[in-house]
């Protein structure tokens, strides 16, 4: 009686063995973003049809391109004297018709990669018509969308290889943790400098959006887990990033490096934004 | 902790099948040792042989504090002067036991001892304490790991594998003793072993945080620290083998 009351417990008990179920993460899928049937980028031609068509210029800045996300994110690229600076908002669809909040809405035939005519309608403004290129966008990888950063971890080579975690993404505050810490960072980055979303689109736009609306823009080259971007004018960015990143998907987030060095120092590191994805 | 009881009790239960004299009787002890505070169950099978199966932990247990370790005032800074940081330790063995006692009389109690420790593979606590400010905040880059202090305290454990691996110990032991586990003759008994334990190689751990904050148990070396690595190249000379001491007191049930 004693041999089989124990016997029982071995067996009883034996399931608890296997119980213990490590949760390694997952293979990470996301939904398609909502606007990817309508991304691409809009081109100004450089020569004007002889038809109706006006250039979006003044004498101050000329309009250098309309990035419109496949997560509802756009950014306008006007050059000023030469710098191209960039305003970022979001946009929604209605057909047709683009309404970007905070710029106005533009309305031009987005069925196909080409030329197009758009109509551009901004408030307090006569409406203008702009022949440009219109690149659709080719949405081949879940990399290819709007992204916020939940968190920012900066990782440097000091005394010992040492990281600190931000929430969000500030640079003005990531290159002064650089700074007090005995690295020589450029302190020509403004406090206003915190993201509000990365995007990446599938006309190959990298493309950082600021939360005091203005942006910085460039193109990338991705090879399924790491790419090289170069930014639209070399005054973009921020020194201490270099070229090259990485990109890997865990615990549901997106995980981009970026990695880091001071110029004309030996100072090395990495810029970990843990990203989730935009709808 | 769940595998170490399941296996304790398998134990038992294998030794259904072992033949006469098997589980005819089954006592409960309780020990002290450098083996933590125990709890165990014995069982004979036949006259020579008596198998034990318990449980033992020594969390908290006996106090020293290690001098000599320098960390950095300020990690991310390359000229950062470094400052001593003491390390308050303590046993942490925290573990099932499975052993078998070999008589070679069948009445007196002198035996032989092999088996195996098998559970959590840290014997030593330590804590690094009045860590400087700065790793509160921030901390040390560990494999894409973040192990930083909490309220100037970082908590480490010394740990080695011994058979098993990173999660899970199994070191063997061989000893000798006096006592019998389960005495026929007498409803309470008492036992002294005397043995060691094989451990491996000792390393530093410490729990580090990953990018999406999950928590890993991470081993600090002196690529991290480099007196973190002299100091764990002269612990790593020791403690490869765990001397194990220890008395305990059986009461027979049955």
């Amino acid at each position: 009686m004693k041999k089989i009351l124990l016997a029982a417990t071995a067996v009883a008990l034996l399931p608890l063995l296997f119980a213990c179920n490590k949760n390694n993460g997952g293979d990470t899928r996301f939904e398609d973003p909502r606007f990817v049937q309508y991304a691409g980028q809009l081109i100004p031609c450089s020569d004007p049809t002889p038809t109706k068509t006006v250039l979006i210029e003044t004498p101050e800045n000329t309009l250098h391109s309309i990035e419109l996300t496949e997560s509802g994110v756009y950014a306008v690229g006007t050059l000023t004297e030469g710098r191209l600076s960039y305003k970022t908002g979001t946009y929604s669809v209605d057909g047709q018709a683009y309404n970007l909040a905070g710029y106005g809405t533009l309305r031009f035939d987005n069925s196909s990669t080409g030329e197009v005519d758009v109509l551009i309608d901004r408030p307090g403004q006569e409406a203008e018509i702009m022949r440009a290129n219109f690149n659709r966008a080719k949405g081949s990888d879940q990399l290819y969308r709007g992204w916020t950063v939940d968190k920012t971890r900066v990782t440097i080579k000091g005394w010992t290889t040492a990281s600190a975690d931000f929430q969000g993404c500030n640079f003005y505050d990531i290159a002064k943790f650089i700074r007090d810490n005995g690295h020589d960072v450029p302190d020509d980055i403004t406090p206003g400098m915190a993201l509000s979303s990365i995007s990446f689109t599938g006309t190959e736009k990298i493309l950082f959006a600021y939360t005091d609306g203005t942006g910085d823009a460039g193109e990338f080259r991705f090879n399924g887990s790491s790419f090289t971007y170069r930014w639209d004018d070399e005054k973009m960015g921020f020194t201490f990033l270099t070229d090259q990143a990485t990109v890997e998907y865990m615990d549901g987030k997106c995980i981009l490096t970026i990695s880091a060095s001071i110029q004309d120092s030996t100072t090395s590191g990495s810029v970990t934004f843990v990203l989730s994805p935009m709808a | 902790m769940k595998r170490t009881i399941i296996l304790s009790l398998a134990a038992l239960f294998l030794s259904v099948s072992a033949g006469a004299q098997v589980f005819d009787h089954l006592s409960i002890g309780l020990g002290a040792g450098t083996d933590g505070l125990g709890i165990e169950l014995a069982a004979p099978l036949g006259n020579h042989v008596d198998v034990r199966a318990g449980y033992g932990t020594a969390v908290g247990l006996i106090g020293y504090t290690l001098n000599g370790i320098h960390l950095p005032e300020h990690p991310a800074n390359p000229n950062s002067s470094d400052v001593p940081v003491p390390m308050k330790m303590g046993f942490g063995m925290n573990d099932a036991r499975l052993l078998f006692n070999i008589y070679p009389s069948a009445t007196k109690g002198f035996h032989f001892t092999v088996g195996a420790y098998m559970g959590a593979p840290s014997f030593i606590r330590g804590k690094l304490i009045n860590m400087p400010s700065d790793y509160n905040t921030m901390g040390i880059d560990v494999d894409g790991y973040l192990v930083k202090a909490k309220n100037g305290v970082l908590a480490t454990e010394l740990a080695a594998p011994g058979l098993g691996g990173k999660s899970f110990a199994v070191k063997p032991y061989v000893g000798i003793g006096f006592g019998r586990a389960v005495d026929r003759d007498h409803r309470v008994s008492f036992c002294f072993d005397l043995g060691v334990q094989y451990q491996g190689k000792a390393g530093l751990w410490a729990e580090g945080e990953s990018v999406t904050g999950r928590i890993e148990k991470v081993q600090l070396t002196g690529e991290h620290i480099k007196e973190i690595g002299d100091v764990m190249d002269e612990v790593s000379k020791y403690a490869s083998f765990w001397p194990t001491l220890s008395f305990r007191l059986n009461v027979r049930l049955f």
